[in-house]
């Protein structure tokens, strides 16, 4: 009974369960791929922008889901967990998406992206994490409820 | 910058993930062991950014570009003090596992400065 009825120490709970034990790992691992794509695209914008201007605005819009992402995965709440699943949703479609593309149409990526040929210039972090990040909401949201 | 000191530093922060880890595997969380390897991870770091300003006041310069290799250098510093931290908020096996990503990161930013460096 207690159980089911969101409460104030379930909230609690949830945010100690999402934020505590492989959840810290992977908040830390989101946050260095924010900074890092966040850094690598500010950088590419501001010294090189037209060379090539999609792969950079889609580094920009990746940096920013991965910033989005770290800060739901580390915050409590409902809102926080739908936004944490939509934003690990977007980056696992957008790696398969954009990793496919890159691979069929070279010409249309001049410069390599987080998400080009599957996340294989970031060792593949890009393809795995995620995947981890979704089991991970999954798991937490279960143990909640 | 010195391929030695730099291959050095990889290998020591290589070997400080793979005790880190072991230590998770222990079910270890981190103590003064762990927080002791990264102050000494990060003291090697510092020698690194020592080294680096000596070659820059010797007029060498980077070949993949200045702005990068100095945010390279400076975001160094500052990965091993917050895994460390956020590792030792931790109070299970999790903890050094944090620690260890720090140390794997800290290894990959100093192959990317080395990329960088030789362009």
């Amino acid at each position: 009974m207690a159980e089911k009825t969101p409460t104030a120490s379930s909230a609690t709970d949830e945010r100690a369960a999402r934020r505590s034990g492989p959840g810290r790992v992977l908040i830390a691992v989101y946050g260095v791929f924010a900074l890092a794509a966040g850094a690598r695209a500010g950088v590419q914008i501001a010294t090189k922008y037209h060379e090539a201007p999609v792969a950079y605005l889609l580094s920009a819009f990746a940096a920013v889901v991965y910033i989005v992402a770290t800060v739901t995965l580390a915050r409590s709440g409902r809102t926080s967990h739908r936004i944490a699943v939509t934003s690990c949703t977007i980056e696992l479609v957008g790696v398969i998406v954009i990793g496919t593309y890159s691979l069929t149409d070279k010409a249309a990526f001049p410069d390599a992206t987080v998400w080009s040929g599957y996340g294989s210039g970031y060792g593949y972090v890009p393809l795995v994490l995620p995947m981890l990040g979704l089991l991970w909401l999954w798991r937490t949201r279960r143990a909640a409820s | 910058m010195v391929d030695t000191l730099a291959v050095t530093l990889i290998v020591g922060m290589l070997v400080l993930a793979g005790l880190s880890l072991v230590m998770t595997a222990l079910d270890r969380r981190v103590g003064r062991l762990l927080l002791a390897a990264a102050v000494l991870g990060e003291a090697g770091l510092l020698v690194q950014v020592v080294w680096a300003i000596v070659r820059l006041a010797a007029s060498a310069r980077p070949v993949g570009g200045m702005a990068i290799f100095i945010g390279y250098l400076a975001g160094s510093l500052v990965i091993l003090p917050i895994a460390a931290a956020w590792g030792l908020a931790e109070r299970t096996r999790w903890g050094p596992a944090v620690v260890a990503a720090g140390f794997l990161v800290s290894a990959i930013l100093i192959v990317r400065m080395q990329q960088v460096w030789h362009g």
